[in-house]
């Protein structure tokens, strides 16, 4: 399988997924919705197995991690924001106390994750290379 | 980052694509890495120089 099938395949998929969710939100059916992921997800799995020429490279793992990292940052920034917004502003609307609470819990539990991811993946490189030596 | 990547795929009638096939990258990595806007591991950069045949200081210099 070529690139371009496989990205006309993901995007079909892609396509399908999008239809099957929104019809089932409407129709009140939670599980086809979660089968229909499962199964893209495997499709997509194993149709990728068989392309044969290089999706992801060195440059787009660095450019992953770029737009991971700007994205962190610019998530804590708004969820901070609002959060304080929406505390501040709590005697103005009864939700606003929990909508400032996930707000500001979801910032703190993204940077929770996000530093013990990092301390893993680096205490991993750093045994590797202690291995290697 | 200055390169001679072009030169030297000129000289061995490689084309980006070619090279990009040889060294197991996208060909957009290689215009990158060509044009110094990414400056590549120093694996990269010997599976490059391999395949260009020369030395990783006869095509990558840093300024």
């Amino acid at each position: 399988m070529n690139v371009k099938t496989y990205l006309f395949l993901r995007l079909l998929i892609i396509i399908s997924l999008a239809m099957i969710v929104s019809n089932s939100i409407i129709l009140g059916n939670f599980f086809l919705p979660v089968v229909a992921m499962i199964a893209a997800m495997l499709f997509l799995w194993a149709s990728k197995k068989k392309v044969k020429a290089i999706l992801h490279d060195e440059f787009d793992y660095k450019v992953a991690g770029d737009s991971a990292r700007y994205s962190i940052f610019i998530y804590t920034i708004i969820s901070a924001i609002l959060g304080i917004y929406f505390m501040a502003n709590r005697g103005q609307n009864q939700n606003y106390e929990l909508l400032g609470s996930i707000f500001s819990y979801s910032a703190c539990f993204l940077l929770i994750l996000q530093s013990l991811i990092f301390k893993y993946l680096r205490s991993k490189n750093y045994k590797n290379i202690k291995n290697e030596d | 980052m200055k390169t001679k990547i072009k030169e030297y795929r000129a000289r061995y009638n490689l084309t980006q694509e070619k090279l990009a096939e040889i060294v197991k990258v996208r060909r957009e990595t290689i215009l990158f890495v060509e044009q110094g806007k990414y400056v590549p591991s120093l694996k990269l950069a010997y599976d490059i120089a391999r395949a260009l045949k020369a030395k990783i200081e006869e095509i990558f210099f840093f300024e």
